[in-house]
């Protein structure tokens, strides 16, 4: 069981992803953009963020890179399904190697998304939150 | 300058023989210039021994050493070893500058003598002889020695030797083989050149020429020659003061053979034809300045046209087909064909299945209309080859403003049209890519929910299933389509994707120096005139497995970036070497490292730091969408390569790149997802 913050601009992917995490066990708190992400990582305890790059009025990279910066061992995952502007596997190489747990190009089976939470969680400090079982 | 040049050297038949007709002209003004100067000193000459032998007492008088010595000086001003000799009364040689005691020679027979017996004027001119005593052939000037009553006491004679005038003609082009000659007004011949020996004693009264001089005291005729049978082109003209008449010839023949072969001879010496026709006036006929000049200037032009980097082409407009008249050094080049090859033969030959028939018959009928025109087309080389002809083609006027050729300045445009359907066809890929990955967003992340919960609803079921009470019969099979569907949704875009970007996957290994001059030349293309763009390519023909597309997006970006930083201005230094990196795991492989270095504005730490954040700009809005750097920094990671950039403000920035020239280990593949 973990404490996961989801960022999408897109409604039915927060509830469809969120609906998934639950169901797994997970605690999701959901966010439509980075300073709602921002607000939640403020207020709440949260064990690994799964965003979303293209993002009206700011970017999952950005957020990323900031949550790298502040925040060290929180795990974030950033997640695609492709930009307007730059193709898809650019961004994602610049968001794995700029810090990025794990990427991940949607849409997604549920599967991949488990086993890419399981094994960020698991990677996190010891001591901290283990990996729920379902 | 080729209009110039082609009008001189390409001329329609009678504009070839207009234009001897000019050139004898001009050679006849000259001659008779010449001969009216030599023979005026050697009647000063004569005036001046006349006077000599009157102080001395006479013609009977001469004899002594002192006599010779004072007629020799006076003969040493006659030209070219010419000789004076005096004669008393009877005809008998008193003196000779040649021969001292001069020998017993009676001139008494001689038309010279017997016409200042006759009392000619002085002085007087006879006709070419060959030397009693020299053997020498000689045309003699003549005064009369007369006594207070005007008697003949004798006759002081200059005698001029021809091959001095002859001698002069000879240093004309020998490919023209002129005829110049000098004659009395009566026809008898001085001087000739050709042939003088078969002239000597003959009289031309009857030629064409003297029954003209009459009542024209110069001109030109076309006349068969007595001498030779020759038909020439022949300029007479009067001289001035003296009884004698010059010619100037050319023959027929010989004009036109030099104008139908002219475009070729140019090319094979190297000067133009018009030069070749002037130097007629060129070495040893420093009279003629102006003729000096326009040879000269011929053959500049005729140089500077041979040397053109463009190939130039001149056809002739009088002829049913644009046959070819001349065609320079770089028409060789780029066609295969030899001047002479070509020369003669109808431009059209350039022609072939791919030119577009609809130019070809409008460049007729502007070239029909007497208008400029230019036009591309594909053309064929000899060997059948096709380029990109950008050709500018005009009418070449005569004086009367006739068209008698069409000069074309051909551009080989083949590189620029490979490197604009490139340039297009990368346009395009990008749009398309652009618009691919615009929709592929918006599907994928439709897709998401559609996956994620027929799924989760199927998983669901299964676990409830086994304890019986999951789905209505049928809808279990429902979801599985439809998770079915949505993958199979998730191939047909990623294929799409995959076609977009099929131009920047790395079919093959690419050389990378040439990859990156191509993209720099392509860069060049859009940046302004005042960035100067310098590479240094040092890898060779070292490859790497990356896309061109790719490459050349990594360098348009930055050089546009350089070129902002420099306020549109200065030098960009590209550089291309090999070298070595570190990989994950402290090994040493071989990369290529790429540096494009500005002098622009740079930027401080704090930028520095930030400037591959997608949509991070310096840039003023509407200047740039901050997303160039970040693609650039995207392509890198990409390649599994490295990019570092150093900047001093004020100073100008670096980007130094490095790209693995074996490309990445499998397990770096990017993304944890099939796509």
């Amino acid at each position: 069981m973990a404490r996961i913050l989801l960022v999408d601009d897109m409604p039915m992917v927060r509830k469809s992803v969120g609906r998934l995490l639950r169901t797994e066990g997970h605690t999701v708190a959901e966010a439509s953009d980075s300073a709602e992400a921002r607000a939640i990582l403020e207020a709440e305890s949260i064990d690994a963020v799964l965003v979303d790059i293209w993002m009206p009025g700011g970017n999952g990279l950005e957020l990323m890179r900031a949550l790298r910066a502040e925040r060290p061992g929180l795990p974030v995952v950033v997640m695609s399904g492709g930009g307007p502007q730059a193709p898809l596997e650019y961004s994602l190489a610049v968001a794995e190697a700029d810090g990025a747990a794990a990427v991940l190009v949607k849409p997604f089976d549920n599967e991949q998304l488990l086993q890419v939470l399981g094994r960020v969680l698991d990677r996190r400090v010891p001591g901290q939150h283990s990996p729920g079982q379902h | 300058m080729a209009a110039g040049t082609a009008r001189s050297l390409l001329i329609e038949r009678a504009e070839a023989l207009r234009h001897h007709e000019s050139v004898t002209a001009d050679s006849a003004r000259f001659v008779a210039e010449h001969a009216r100067r030599t023979i005026e000193s050697a009647d000063l000459v004569l005036r001046q021994a006349v006077e000599a032998v009157a102080e001395r007492g006479g013609a009977d008088r001469l004899g002594s050493d002192a006599d010779w010595t004072v007629l020799t000086r006076l003969a040493a001003h006659l030209p070219d070893k010419g000789f004076l000799w005096v004669f008393d009364a009877e005809g008998n040689t008193r003196l000779a500058t040649l021969d001292h005691p001069p020998p017993t020679v009676n001139v008494a027979d001689r038309s010279y003598f017997q016409a200042h017996e006759a009392g000619a004027a002085d002085p007087h001119i006879g006709p070419a002889v060959h030397g009693r005593a020299s053997g020498a052939t000689i045309f003699t000037v003549s005064r009369a020695l007369r006594d207070g009553e005007g008697r003949l006491t004798g006759v002081v004679m200059a005698g001029l030797n021809v091959s001095y005038f002859t001698g002069l003609y000879d240093l004309l082009d020998p490919r023209l083989d002129p005829l110049l000659g000098i004659y009395r007004s009566d026809g008898a011949v001085l001087v000739r050149r050709p042939n003088m020996e078969a002239a000597v004693g003959m009289i031309m009264r009857d030629a064409p020429v003297f029954e003209r001089l009459r009542n024209h005291p110069a001109g030109t005729v076309d006349a068969v020659s007595p001498v030779d049978g020759v038909e020439r082109i022949v300029s007479y003209r009067a001289v001035p003061g003296l009884p004698l008449v010059v010619i100037a010839g050319v023959a027929r023949e010989e004009a036109l053979a030099e104008w139908r072969g002219r475009a070729v001879r140019s090319v094979r010496f190297g000067i133009g034809v018009g030069a070749v026709l002037l130097a007629l006036a060129a070495a040893g006929w420093a009279g003629l300045r102006r003729e000096d000049r326009l040879a000269r200037r011929n053959s500049l032009l005729a140089t500077a046209v041979e040397a053109s980097s463009n190939a130039i082409l001149v056809t002739d407009a009088t002829a049913d087909e644009p046959r070819v008249l001349y065609a320079n050094r770089a028409f060789e080049t780029l066609t295969g064909y030899t001047a002479e090859e070509i020369a003669g033969r109808s431009a059209r030959i350039l022609y072939g299945p791919e030119t577009d028939e609809r130019i070809v018959a409008m460049v007729r009928a502007a070239v029909d209309r007497d208008e400029t025109v230019a036009a591309e087309a594909v053309n064929y080389r000899k060997d059948g080859t096709t380029f990109h002809n950008r050709a500018r083609i005009a009418p070449v006027r005569d004086a009367e403003g006739r068209t008698v050729a069409h000069v074309a300045v051909l551009w080989d445009i083949t590189d620029e049209r490979r490197r604009e359907a490139e340039e297009r066809q990368r346009q395009r890929m990008e749009a398309l890519g652009q618009l691919a990955g615009g929709i592929a967003h918006e599907i994928n992340n439709l897709l998401q929910p559609i996956v994620t919960l027929a799924d989760l609803n199927l998983k669901q079921a299964g676990q409830q299933g086994g304890m019986r009470g999951g789905m209505p019969d049928g809808v279990e099979e429902d979801f599985r389509d439809i998770l079915d569907s949505a993958r199979q949704c998730r191939e047909v875009v990623g294929a799409v994707l995959a076609f977009a970007r099929r131009e920047s996957r790395a079919a093959e290994p690419l050389c990378l120096a040439e990859a990156v001059a191509a993209a720099l030349a392509l860069a060049r293309n859009g940046l302004p005139p005042t960035i100067d763009i310098r590479s240094e390519l040092r890898s060779g023909e070292a490859t790497a497995p990356i896309g061109r597309t790719e490459l050349t997006q990594l360098l348009m970006n930055l050089l546009t970036n350089a070129a902002d930083a420099m306020d549109g201005a200065g030098t960009v230094t590209v550089v291309l070497e090999l070298a070595e990196a570190e990989d994950g795991d402290g090994r040493h492989r071989p990369c290529f490292r790429l540096s494009v270095r500005d002098h622009g504005c740079g930027m401080g730490e704090a930028e520095r730091l930030r400037i591959f954040e997608p949509f991070f700009t310096t840039k003023p809005p509407g200047k740039g969408t901050g997303m160039g750097l970040s693609v650039v920094h995207g392509i890198v990671r990409s390649w599994h390569g490295t990019i570092a950039v150093d900047s001093t403000p004020g100073r100008g920035t670096m980007f130094t790149i490095t790209i693995p020239a074996t490309g990445p280990a499998p397990d770096h593949a990017v993304g944890a997802a099939p796509a």
